[in-house]
């Protein structure tokens, strides 16, 4: 009788972050085999699931689990608290370096994002900024989400949706696309270039500036991508939701 | 006050008070595993960590976090540097 077993690239994580708990076992296994079958699974540069409740387990990236900065490994920085339902940061003074930085990768080819599970005061979910912006930041009902570009929109748009997955997204040098739960947010205008010349952060702004904005927004999941299309953001939402949901910490 | 006196709800009203030499000793240090202290400045430059660094610390070489001095947060004034 044939046994079953996990995606190689799923088992490697598992293993990695030492994932005991079957239910969290598959619902990692599917996750993978979801993104492999949407063809979103080579796009990714890191993915954090924040599955295993502890620091030490939330911070592999799923898409190379090995325990080094250039794996993407997270470093969590200030007061965190890690749970089965993800990571929160306390809004005060916490971060997760990714080790990621924007200028090493293609101007026009890049998303980012994180599934949330609660709203905070000052947010700013994920970014970095120096002469230029890639953040998706919100303060209190005022959403800005940039990618690759030194001019600052200051567009003011207020989402109806602030937890559940947030995705930026440029496929070109026009245009990149905001999208909450799959629904496009707005199509920002600003022509990129140029890209940050410092690491993304999760839970706070990694910015050359005094001010973190620092947020208390709890990650489920959170991710950097190669640029996603309509499509591709869709299915990859489906599949951050089955994720969730099999895991019992939708919202 | 101390962090035996305050509730969850209350963590994120109060930070931990450091002199500038305690604040030194934990540059760079776990306060748990996979996961740094980050002593940052309130808006009166004092050197404050979080309740959470303080509440979830289980380095031996670092227990005395749990018995800082807990004063009210008070963030520097906003300053939209990501601009």
């Amino acid at each position: 009788m044939k046994k079953f077993s996990f995606d190689a690239d799923a088992q490697a994580f598992i293993t990695a972050a030492s994932i005991t708990d079957a239910t969290e076992q598959n619902a990692i296994n599917n996750l993978v085999g979801s993104l492999k079958l949407y063809g979103i699974w080579s796009k990714m540069k890191a993915l954090y699931p924040f599955v295993g409740g502890t620091a030490s387990t939330h911070k592999f990236n799923l898409k190379d689990p090995r325990d080094l900065d250039a794996a993407f490994r997270l470093s969590f920085t200030g007061g965190w608290t890690h749970s089965s339902t993800g990571a929160a940061p306390n809004g005060t003074n916490a971060f997760a370096d990714t080790f990621l930085i924007p200028i090493n990768y293609s101007q026009n080819n890049f998303s980012f994002g994180c599934y949330l599970r609660n709203s905070g005061s000052y947010n700013n979910y994920m970014g970095s900024v120096d002469t230029y912006r890639n953040y998706l930041l919100a303060l209190s009902t005022t959403y800005y989400a940039q990618i690759n570009s030194s001019a600052f929109s200051g567009t003011t748009i207020i989402p109806t949706q602030t937890t559940k997955l947030h995705v930026i997204s440029r496929t070109l040098s026009t245009t990149a696309s905001t999208y909450i739960n799959g629904t496009l947010l707005y199509n920002d205008n600003i022509i990129s270039d140029g890209r940050t010349n410092r690491s993304i952060w999760i839970g706070g702004l990694n910015s050359s500036g005094g001010f973190k904005y620092y947020s208390s927004n709890e990650h489920a999941l959170s991710f950097i991508c190669d640029g996603l299309n309509f499509t591709e953001i869709t299915n990859l939402t489906n599949s951050v939701n089955t994720y969730q949901t099999t895991l019992g910490r939708q919202v | 006050m101390k962090l035996t006196e305050i509730k969850s709800d209350q963590y994120t009203t109060y930070v931990g008070l450091l002199t500038p030499k305690q604040k030194e000793l934990l540059v760079g240090q776990l306060y748990t595993n996979d996961s740094y202290f980050n002593a940052i400045q309130d808006n009166l430059d004092n050197w404050i960590i979080s309740v959470e660094e303080m509440e979830y610390c289980d380095n031996p070489e670092f227990l005395w976090v749990k018995y800082l001095e807990l004063i009210l947060y008070v963030p520097k004034p906003s300053i939209n540097t990501f601009m």
